[in-house]
């Protein structure tokens, strides 16, 4: 049916449901108290309708926002027919409805006209969780009751009364107490915010032509990416990625198997040929995996960057994976890190595959992500704090026309992550920052060069500092690749020097203690590279060498370019013989 | 007589205004002459002055003060061509400046996105040994000898301005003082600013990145300033000069040299300060003020009579923290080319034929169709009464261009392709009072719009009618709108201190010494710019946040001296307040901390007054000129053209209708009315088509 809402008010309306979650966003970002969300902006927030169909949303970062449809529906369900006005809502459980556990989804019911009529929710990592874990990830979890705190859909406001008793039952189950309350209230807030302004907008318009218009929205949404789906051409394409390994099985590396079926306008990402689930903590969540492959697909440049994330633009999407594999657990498999490691392993899985087809569309692989969570007491402020070490982000990949971005990883962001201020994180966590800047060699050489990875080192300033080093993409075999002819970037190094002297590496996937005195230093990978090196021009080459992003060393073995160093100006010089000597070869 | 004057250097024109102390005022616009800026200002007053029969030196004589506008530093961002500058920040953390965070601003889905542009290479990203902590104590002194190395690399590489940026150095700004003065001996000559001078306040990026831009724009402003203020002097100027800055306020070359980083939006800052001045005068609370000049379209919004303020600002890609007032702009004015692209969609901008060579129709070597050759083409404007006559157009020119570029390739005749440029420029900008509006979820019916630039109320009505916007006021000096926004601007300095404290354990002497701090700057900036304390207005301002949150609510409404329990109660009750209105929470149990104390000292200065004219009657006709040929529904139609300067207050005119100026045409189209108001500006009223 053609609604005869005019132009501009679909228009008003559409950015106005955007502002909204905005608004929301504005509440999460300016108000916590954990610096995962108010630095690092690891939440979103969304507006649903009654059904409840995905109708506008921020993408702060996106692998947590696309999950969000999963929750609404696991909550209306769960609640259908006792719904009143001034509930809220809270879930948590992987298994009902939610991607990992240490993200936390609260939800209100908008009533108009005695109507239920929307859904708002606000969802974002805490700074723990309950459970074994550090800041929401345990390592060691065999089952999902050591990785957290399971919480089902729960009623936590009653009619305008929220209920102190559940909160109470919540909080007591965790650590991080003060943190995680303020932050619940954070949320609380937001979905209060969101509801004022869509009831100031549906005294506006009305609920007739507010919902005619969001239909509207919806199916022009998904005809535009229908169309762009249509250009891409049909066929399979496969592609493996694998992960270091899950925190239990040290010996057995986790694979995602993905074969990537264009139809039309229609795309399928068949997993069904990955490995079966893990013991640890890394296996994926139907939520998780759906959010994923969106992620990865709506990156491209095959699909228009402006189109609105919202219950259309993935109807066109479908996903097979089979319950019991990596890709979609049974209960109770433990899921904590499943957002990280297996995510990355399909955004690669499905960039790789598509590299076959549009390699000029895609990106060269990121920098994956691992560093430590930690938490404890602070002995300056005597103060809880939690936080993640988002300062070792890696690079993103090079495309077909430019180098990648530095330090913008990991790949399930986006380079939404935004790197907490080092001021701000010296004065809340009981660490002296020693080192935070580019490591020369660390993007993968190409004609474009992938993004640089950094050097971050800080020492520890108490004792008994519990750590979840959590990632992936410490082995040869897990770094970014490159594409289209482009190189590899070097694995992560991440090292544990203690005040004795002594040191050790890091791996990814286990637990630690810090103690005063321990200094730890990660380098992380760049982005890969992006096609053949040697087509870089040697100008461009000697820049990098003369700005400490490439070394002497990699720009004659990776991009046969000679350069040497002229003492007496103190400056780099291309040797233009031995240059074209090597290129020839 | 003694005059007053706003002098504002756009893109393509400079424009100045002058009021006389009996309430007159006048305009007068010359070509912006890029390379040296000063020479357009001097045309501007050279007109200025053989207007009324002096020279120069005798007009400049009487001039009592002048507030300038200068795109200087926004054109040195804009275009890569500061200073060349070196950046010196602690060992270790070579490169926050450049990594801004590890952020993808932009559009996130893209892969395809260049990585930003830098302002300072990484070889010139020079780190120096020292360590303030978290307390503000030094844990790794200065090494000297590293500032050494610094320096010979500066040295070698002709550096032209240097930034100072450590670690901690809001709380403790010993090593950048020391650095700067070991490096001044050996740079005499050489821009030097210090984080702890141009943004004392916690987050390192956003306060490298805000000194970065202050050293690169630096040089080339304190240059022009130095050079505008000896020729207005030796010239016969003996009044104030005062430089616009982008939060709204004025402030003295002097100030305004160091601080070059809060002149990025000064040709634009003065449009909302303009738009809240015109809006009064028709009780207009919320207002969006349209600027179209000759290379780009400036979007601000005032909402219940505040023009919108931002602390996270980006000039040209790049973070800047200082107070800025909220203006967007997007690349569309009377200068920009139209042309068709290869997959044969016509296109208008953002590429501009500037004030040199110009369009078409300037007859300077122009050879692509602009926007302004379309507005001849449509009739629009008259190719003999351009800027009153003091330029022909030629019609020819403008035709030829539009034909080749534009009519040929689409197959469409003349005036059809000058009918598409001048569509698809309105619908660009449109499209960017959108992004001010609608997508911030503000409707834009419930706004006034107030238009500015000679050619903006050509294309304003159209514009409005795509938003839905009813309401237009065209100001009689629409043409030099800003410049009207500079003369009625005040002297603004805006101060910050961190001083971090727990709501239970309130140094009330440490705020008063803090506030006091800010009061003596302020005042001691005050005197070197010859004001005295009784036209001085101190708002101060804290802000607030619950424990261990990390962003902070500002709160106003206290004084110096005020420091005492009763005042600290009521901040906090405003606190809990406020949160829960911009949040949608307040927890009145939870501990408040102080983090921030802020002062907003203002200046005021002499403001010319406006006439005011009684109501006439409504007949317009003694106003009409003549008839002429244009555009209008689709067709070349004979239309009534009237001369703007014999319409009196209370005349009324309809639709399809030109209304001239020497510098302002208005295209009234079918279906709306215009009236002069009784300060003799421009209302128009866009009347419901019969179906709608």
């Amino acid at each position: 049916m053609k609604s005869d809402i005019d132009p501009v008010d679909i228009a008003v309306i559409s950015a106005r449901m955007q502002s909204i979650c905005k608004e929301m966003g504005e509440t999460m970002l300016r108000t916590s108290r954990s610096p995962i969300f108010s630095e690092a902006r690891d939440f979103t927030t969304a507006v649903f309708d009654h059904k409840p169909e995905l109708l506008a949303q921020t993408i702060y970062i996106p692998d947590i926002a696309a999950a969000t449809p999963f929750a609404a529906k696991a909550v209306a369900e769960r609640f259908v027919g006792d719904v009143h006005e001034g509930d809220l809502f809270i879930l948590n459980d992987p298994y009902r409805g939610n991607n990992h556990p240490p993200d936390l989804n609260v939800m209100k019911p908008v009533f108009w006209d005695k109507q239920l009529r929307y859904w708002l929710l606000s969802k974002g990592h805490h700074a723990d969780m309950g459970g074994g874990g550090v800041v929401g990830y345990n390592p060691e979890a065999h089952d999902a009751w050591e990785d957290a705190l399971r919480i089902p859909c729960l009623r936590l406001a009653d009619r305008g009364v929220l209920r102190e008793d559940v909160l109470d039952f919540i909080l007591l189950n965790i650590r991080a107490r003060d943190l995680v309350e303020g932050d619940i209230h954070c949320q609380i807030g937001a979905v209060n915010l969101g509801e004022r302004r869509l009831l100031a907008l549906l005294e506006h318009y009305g609920y007739a032509d507010l919902s005619a218009a969001t239909a509207e929205i919806l199916d022009a949404t998904e005809r535009r990416v229908r169309a762009d789906i249509a250009k891409i051409p049909d066929g399979e394409y496969s592609a493996e990625r694998a992960i270091d390994h899950d925190g239990i099985e040290f010996d057995k590396s986790p694979v995602v198997r993905l074969c990537l079926k264009v139809q039309g306008d229609k795309v399928i990402f068949d997993y069904s040929d990955s490995d079966a689930q893990s013991i640890g903590y890394i296996n994926s969540t139907l939520p998780n995996t759906s959010a994923m492959s969106q992620l990865a697909l709506f990156s491209t440049h095959a699909i228009s960057n402006d189109i609105q994330f919202n219950d259309g633009a993935v109807r066109p999407l479908e996903i097979i994976a089979p319950e019991g594999t990596i890709v979609n657990a049974r209960e109770p498999a433990p899921t904590s890190c499943c957002t990280l490691c297996i995510g990355e392993a399909m955004i690669e899985a499905i960039w790789l595959a598509l590299a076959q087809v549009i390699p000029e569309q895609v990106s060269a692989m990121w920098g994956r992500w691992c560093a430590p969570a930690t938490m404890g007491m602070n002995p300056a402020n005597d103060r809880f704090f939690a936080d993640i070490h988002f300062m070792s982000k890696g690079g993103g990949g090079a495309v077909h026309g430019y180098d990648g971005w530095d330090h913008v990883g990991t790949p399930v962001t986006l380079g939404g992550l935004r790197a907490p201020d080092p001021e701000l994180h010296e004065l809340v966590t009981p660490y002296s920052l020693l080192e935070y800047e580019i490591e020369t060699d660390t993007g993968g050489a190409g004609e474009w060069r992938g993004g640089m990875g950094v050097r971050y080192a800080f020492q520890v300033e108490a004792d008994n500092v519990a750590c979840a080093n959590f990632g992936s993409g410490m082995r040869n075999f897990t770094a970014p690749e490159g594409i289209a002819g482009g190189e590899a970037a070097p694995a992560h190094r991440l090292n544990l020097e203690h005040a004795d002297g002594s040191s050790e590496e890091l791996d990814g996937n286990r637990m630690y203690t810090f103690n005063k005195g321990d200094r730890i230093s990660i380098v992380s990978s760049g982005g890969g590279g992006y096609g053949d090196p040697k087509q870089r021009s040697p100008e461009r080459v000697l820049r990098d060498v003369h700005d400490g992003l490439v070394s002497v060393e990699q720009a004659r073995l990776s991009y046969a370019v000679v350069v040497t160093k002229d003492d007496s100006v103190s400056a780099y010089t291309i040797d233009e013989e031995k240059t074209r000597g090597l290129r020839s070869a | 007589m003694s005059f007053k004057i706003g002098i504002d250097v756009g893109g393509t024109f400079t424009d100045l205004l002058v009021f006389d102390d009996a309430g007159n005022t006048s305009i007068c616009k010359a070509p912006t002459t890029p390379a040296d800026p000063s020479q357009g200002v001097f045309a501007a007053l050279q007109q200025a002055a053989s207007e009324r029969n002096l020279p120069t030196r005798g007009f400049l004589e009487q001039v009592e003060s002048i507030v300038h506008g200068t795109t200087i530093t926004t054109n040195a961002v804009l275009t890569a061509s500061g200073a060349r500058t070196a950046f010196i920040t602690t060992h270790g953390f070579r490169d926050l400046l450049n990594l801004r965070r590890g952020m993808k601003d932009g559009e996130r889905y893209d892969l395809q996105l260049a990585p930003p542009p830098q302002l300072i290479e990484r070889s010139l990203n020079l780190t120096v040994r020292e360590r303030v902590n978290a307390r503000g104590e030094q844990t790794i002194p200065l090494h000297e000898e590293d500032v050494a190395s610094a320096a010979a690399v500066m040295q070698s590489a002709n550096i032209e301005a240097i930034a100072i940026s450590y670690l901690w150095s809001f709380l403790n700004p010993e090593h950048e003082l020391r650095t700067r003065e070991l490096l001044e001996k050996e740079f005499p000559n050489v821009y030097i600013s210090l984080s702890c001078e141009v943004l004392p306040q916690i987050r390192v990026y956003e306060r490298h990145s805000t000194t970065a831009l202050n050293s690169y724009c630096g040089p080339p402003l304190a240059s022009y300033l130095q050079e505008l203020e000896q020729s207005l002097q030796q010239n016969g100027f003996s009044g104030t000069l005062n430089i616009m800055q982008s939060n709204g306020g004025c402030m003295s070359p002097k100030v305004t040299s160091r601080f070059s980083v809060n002149t990025l939006l000064s040709g634009p800052a003065g449009g909302p300060g303009a738009g809240i001045h015109y809006g009064k005068t028709h009780d207009y609370k919320n207002i969006i003020t349209v600027d179209m000049g000759g290379t780009s379209f400036d979007v601000a919004l005032v909402q219940n009579e505040t023009p919108v303020v931002s602390s996270e600002n980006e000039v040209g890609g790049f973070h800047v923290a200082v107070p800025m007032l909220d203006i967007h702009t997007v690349g569309a004015g009377g200068g920009s080319i139209a042309g068709v692209d290869s997959g044969g969609m016509l296109y208008v901008g953002p590429a501009s034929a500037g004030a040199d060579p110009g369009p078409a129709c300037y007859d300077r070597g122009g050879s692509e169709p602009t926007v302004t050759d379309a507005d001849l083409i449509l009739g629009y404007l008259d190719a003999d009464y351009f800027h009153g006559g003091a330029m022909t157009l030629n019609r020819e020119a403008a035709s030829r261009a539009i034909e080749k570029k534009v009519a040929i390739p689409l197959g469409l005749s003349i005036t059809e392709a000058a009918d598409g440029i001048y569509r698809v420029a309105n619908s660009i900008m449109s499209g960017a009072v959108t992004v001010v509006t609608v997508q911030r979820g503000l409707d834009p019916r419930e706004f006034a719009m107030i238009v500015a630039g000679g050619a903006g109320p050509i294309h304003a009505v159209p514009i409005a009618r795509e938003l839905g916007i009813r309401t237009l006021l065209v100001p009689r000096e629409s043409s030099v709108f800003c410049a009207a926004g500079m003369l009625l601007s005040d002297l603004k300095h805006t101060y910050v201190r961190t001083c971090a404290m727990l709501g239970s354990l309130v140094d009330f002497k440490l705020i008063g010494k803090r506030l006091q701090e800010m009061r003596d700057l302020a005042l001691s900036t005050f005197a070197d710019e010859n004001l005295t304390s009784e036209d001085v207005t101190m708002q101060y301002s804290a802000d607030l946040r619950y424990v261990g949150q990390f962003n902070e609510v500002e709160v106003t409404g206290f004084n110096l001296g005020d420091s005492n329990e009763q005042v600290w109660q009521q901040l906090i009750d405003d606190f809990h307040g406020l949160h829960d209105e911009r949040f949608g929470y307040a927890l009145p149990q939870g501990e408040v901390e102080l983090i921030n104390l802020r002062l907003v000292a203002s200046g005021k200065t002499g403001k010319p007054q406006a006439s005011r004219f009684a109501l006439k009657d409504e007949d317009a006709v003694h106003a009409i000129k003549g008839r002429r040929e244009a555009w209008f529904d689709n067709s070349m139609q004979l239309v009534d053209v009237y001369d703007g300067l014999a319409l009196q207050s209370g005349n009324l005119l309809l639709g399809p209708a030109i209304v001239e100026q020497p510098t302002t045409t208005i295209v009234l189209p079918t279906a709306t009315e215009l009236r002069c108001d009784e300060w003799g500006n421009y209302l128009i009223e866009i009347l419901r088509k019969k179906e709608e």
